[in-house]
């Protein structure tokens, strides 16, 4: 284990664990305002008359018109209005808002409004959408050839439920706007993806708008874009009324208008040769994009180009298209494309193992990835990947396989349901496609500010806009620094972005943080440590921009080449055991292998590992998320259940070592890794143990009960 | 409101006289109030609001702890479900079921009592009080009253109690859970391990005398408007061998399935209580306590 992997104390567990963390609900600012959202309780129609009850006195009404630039928010797309327009197109979109002193009165005052509708047909489930934001098709070596001379064909079809991102701090904002500069404060994930979108909104150049982020109590890709909707409605609030304005999101309302992950449904058709081998898929995918286009486009590109999951497959052909339905546009969730894709991917591996009288696990193996071989978009898999000692590992600690022998025979009888499922995951380290080298373009500064007070002669600041949320970035950032520079841990100063003294560095997303911005905080610590070491009494400062290594290769007009620098792999055992009378679901055991090259720090790695894997279990099993007529059932975690403690084993990590020579320490994309697999290692192992081919998640045990009863 | 109605000694107040002046002021007694936040939050939509101002009944003494008049175990409607599960009076069933309940930072503070007023059909407590016969004993202006539960609960959310009572306590006869023939069984099924709502409940105890059942009793929760309880198929089974379960089952099963007449909802569906209900009396059953 590399040293810097030695776990040390997290800065920010004691202000969090104690309770003294002021979150964005805990700031009062002088005059301050409350704000309420006025949301469609409509699907889809066309706005006849919004009824609008009489003001009180300081209290200021605000809708789409209220922006002097676009009522558009800026989130790759530039399509989602602030405010809806003439016509709405799903269930809890908002119409116009209400600010003044008193919370109360703004929600009631929404209350009062009454809009009227002319209804217009609305489209709920993927199957039904006929219209679609992005249609992308790649082709690898020669599929057609393949299925025309292929022995046999298998298709199936694969389908993922909605997640909800359950953050624990509920999304909040306050906006203020003076002397013509206009300032947010929130709980988000990418300052500058709300600054963009705030210039844009109100035409207000780059010095007049100013993003601070405030202590942010998870994210897990929630708070990629609605932020940038909740501060530009803030931002007009207060604009408006000439006051600062705070929105803060109570948990069903959170829960009924933020987005969510995207629903998918993939049909995979395989070619088998006549010796029983793979040869080619073509598979279609479709995601449940919802009513905006949004970031969608970008999550169908990271599903897409993983779309045959850890396996290389000679042949593929894969479609993919963001389907427009009247639901809360989908959004940016941990895996972000990622888990929808692997979990059709491997499944339908699994599929073919049983069709083909294989255990999962040899057909698996046969076809996984290995250095050298290239992937779905013609990339090069140029570094060791490790998927042999890694299956060795997992073996060592689970026992997967003689287990899987033994419930194949006890399944087969009948009398217990128990059964084992293993999968393989991949996941990409850094923005999609030509984002790190073309889009963002990553700059990261230091500085260096002495103070012969302090036994390290003063003390060296990191300027980068990305966010501590709770995954532990202020530390391990914090820690690549210390490492590098030589100075002691203190000496390190992280604090949250704020625009108008970071530079962009980009958004907190894609596992990119430590891999891509980390690796730049080092290179440029490196070359500050000479500047203090050559006068320490001076302040200096160092800039580092992102230079794309040129080894990589990508267009992005045809989507051929390395649409990721490196990938992070991880294997999941998952051992479950059916009730035979109630189908409740009892998860037994959980175990995992994990590349991730060089952990920074072993502790906040297996944070993320036990709470990814349970993130993922819950998305697997108990996680529903139902929309009726476009309005989401579960909007509260009474009805929405989250696994607790209780509902899950710990998973037993293993960590290999495999350095990656472009990361900081060598290492590379973690955080969303443990999100990949577990749902397709327990769908196997439900598989398994019901003795039928499951297709679809979330496994519930009323779906279980309805095939088995 | 006068100000004076708001100091702490008003609105504690210490016996039913006081608690009944409040009313009359209307003022809405509660319990341990865990719901009341939950509630607030679902009813804001719609403008609505639980009712207040809202008074704490957990100073009048005589809904204070657990006590046995001969066979009689009674229950202070302001006695917590954790000091409940931990009394040595508190029989294993109860206990069991109202273990099943939230997680214990709510145990701590939510009430017997509150659980039974709620009146949800999926209240845990339910199903075990009702094959217990429990009184729910009230007390007000216009004087006592003992009601027995499954009178007491009139539709889901709606009790008996009238404006002007509340609840004092919660008694039954426990002598039959020190039996040497007494076997009980409850399950719950919920949406997750902890902290979990039930889908559907089942409670059911007897006394088995030489592997006969006497004193069979059943009880289904959250698969009706109402917990079911169906003498019809008690009386089936006692002076039964229990060794003829399975012939017992097959009898009694349709008589639960005419009774049982759960909903969809966002936690599970019809077909799956239904079925899931039927399936555990009819495993109960065959298996033998």
């Amino acid at each position: 284990m590399h040293k810097i992997s030695r776990p040390v104390n997290r800065d920010d567990s004691k202000n969090k664990s104690s309770g003294s963390a002021v979150y964005i609900s805990d700031v009062i600012k002088p005059g301050m305002l409350a704000m309420a959202v006025k949301s469609a309780d409509f699907q889809h129609g066309k706005i006849n008359t919004i009824k609008k009850p009489e003001l009180p006195e300081g209290y200021f009404y605000v809708d789409g018109k209220s922006f002097t630039g676009m009522n558009r928010a800026s989130i790759v797309a530039q399509d989602w209005p602030f405010f809806a327009e003439s016509e709405v197109l799903y269930f809890g979109q908002p119409v116009c808002a209400y600010t003044g002193p008193r919370i109360e009165v703004c929600e009631k005052l929404c209350i009062q409004t009454k809009i009227e509708y002319t209804p217009l047909p609305a489209v709920s489930v993927i199957e039904d959408a006929a219209d679609f934001f992005n249609d992308y098709t790649i082709i690898k070596g020669n599929p057609d050839k393949s299925f025309k001379e292929a022995a046999q064909i298998f298709e199936n079809q694969y389908r993922t439920g909605m997640q909800e991102q359950a953050y624990m701090e509920p999304q909040g904002m306050i906006a203020e706007f003076n002397e013509g500069k206009l300032t947010v404060y929130g709980s988000m994930q990418c300052p500058y993806y709300i600054k963009n979108s705030l210039k844009n909104a109100f035409n207000l150049d780059d010095d007049n708008v100013r993003v601070i982020q405030s202590i942010t109590g998870g994210a897990f890709g929630g708070k990629e874009d609605y932020p940038s909707i909740l501060a530009g409605q803030a931002a007009a609030a207060a604009i408006v009324s000439g006051k600062p304005v705070k929105i803060v999101l109570d948990r069903r309302n959170d829960m009924s208008v933020t987005p969510k992950r995207h629903p998918s449904l993939i049909k995979i058709r395989t070619a088998v040769d006549s010796e029983g081998n793979i040869t080619a898929m073509d598979i279609d995918c479709r995601i449940d994009a919802g009513a905006y286009e949004s970031l969608s486009g970008v999550v169908l590109e990271r599903a897409i180009f993983i779309s045959t999951g850890a396996y290389n497959i000679a042949d593929v052909k894969v479609r993919g298209r963001t389907m427009k339905t009247n639901h809360i546009p989908s959004g940016a969730f941990r895996g972000f494309g990622g888990p929808q894709a692997l979990f059709a991917a491997d499944m339908n591996m699994y599929y073919l193992a049983r069709k083909l009288n294989a255990a999962p696990l040899e057909l698996k193996r046969r076809y996984l990835f290995q250095r050298g071989d290239i992937s779905v978009t013609s990339g090069i898999f140029r570094d060791d990947i490790k998927l042999e000692e890694m299956i060795s590992r997992v073996e060592e600690i689970s026992d997967y396989s003689s287990k899987w022998a033994e419930y194949e025979k006890t399944s087969q009888a009948g009398d217990k349901m128990k059964g084992i499922g293993i999968s393989f995951a991949a996941h990409g380290g850094a923005f999609t496609g030509n984002g790190e080298q073309e889009i963002i373009k990553s700059l990261v500064r230091l500085e260096w500010e002495p103070d012969k007070q302090t036994s390290a002669g003063g003390r060296l600041r990191i300027l980068v806009s990305n966010v501590e949320m709770g995954q532990g970035a202020s530390i391990t950032l914090r820690k690549i620094v210390a490492e590098e520079s030589g100075l002691p841990l203190e000496a390190i100063i992280f604090t949250n972005p704020d625009t108008d003294i970071v530079p962009d560095s980009g958004p907190t997303v894609a596992s990119r943080t430590i891999m891509i911005v980390g690796k730049l905080i080092q290179d440029a610590a490196a070359m500050l440590k000479q500047k203090i070491e050559d006068d320490i009494n001076s302040p200096s400062s160092v800039e580092k921009s992102y230079v794309h290594p040129p080894e990589f290769d990508w267009d992005e007009e045809t989507f051929t080449g390395d649409a990721y620098p490196a990938y992070s792999w991880a294997v999941n055992v998952i051992e479950v055991e059916i009730d035979p009378i109630t189908f409740e679901i009892k998860i037994t055991g959980s175990w995992a292998v994990y590349d991730v090259g060089t952990p920074i720090d072993i502790k906040i790695l297996e944070g993320q590992m036990q709470g990814g894997t349970a993130q993922s279990l819950g998305y697997s099993s108990i996680e529903k998320m139902q929309m009726i007529n476009g309005k989401p059932a579960q909007v509260s975690f009474t009805d929405y259940t989250i696994p607790t403690t209780l509902d899950f084993p710990d998973t037993e990590c293993v960590f290999i070592d495999n350095p990656y020579r472009y990361g900081p320490f060598g290492a590379k994309a973690a955080g969303e890794l443990p999100n990949e697999g577990p749902a397709a290692a327990f769908t196997a192992a439900i598989s398994q143990a019901s003795g039928r081919m499951i297709t679809e998640i979330p496994v519930t045990p009323e779906m279980l009960e309805e095939q088995l009863r | 409101m006068s100000d004076k109605l708001f100091s702490a000694g008003t609105l504690l107040p210490a016996t039913i006289e006081e608690a009944s002046s409040l009313i009359m002021q209307g003022f809405f007694p509660v319990g341990g109030g865990t719901d009341i936040m939950v509630r607030n939050h679902a009813m804001k939509k719609t403008g609505g609001r639980v009712k207040s101002p809202l008074f704490s009944c957990r100073r009048i003494e005589e809904t204070t702890g657990i006590h046995t008049n001969g066979n009689i175990l009674s229950i202070g409607s302001s006695c917590t479900l954790s000091s409940i599960i931990e009394s040595s009076l508190c029989p294993a069933i109860l206990a069991e079921s109202l273990l099943s309940i939230a997680s214990p930072g709510i145990r701590n503070i939510a009430t017997l009592a509150g659980n039974i007023c709620n009146a949800s059909p999926a209240a845990d407590s339910l199903p075990v009080l009702y094959i217990l016969d429990a009184m729910i004993e009230t007390a007000g202006s216009s004087g006592r009253r003992s009601i027995p539960v499954k009178e007491f609960i009139t539709a889901p959310g709606t009790t008996s109690l009238k404006d002007d009572e509340i609840v004092v306590s919660v008694s039954f006869d426990s002598s039959i859970c020190h039996d040497d023939a007494f076997r009980w069984y409850f399950r719950k099924v919920g949406t997750r391990a902890a902290n979990a709502l039930s889908k559907l409940s089942i409670a059911a105890c007897t006394l088995v005398d030489n592997g006969i059942y006497s004193n069979f009793r059943l009880a289904v929760g959250a698969c009706a408007p109402a917990v079911v309880r169906l003498s019809e198929a008690e009386d089936e089974i006692n002076g039964k061998a229990l060794d003829k379960g399975s012939e017992l089952a097959e009898r009694v099963i349709p008589v639960y399935t005419k009774a049982l007449n759960p909903i969809d909802d966002q936690r599970s569906t019809s077909d799956y209580r239904r079925n899931t209900a039927l399936k555990l009396i009819a495993n109960l059953l065959s298996e033998g306590f």
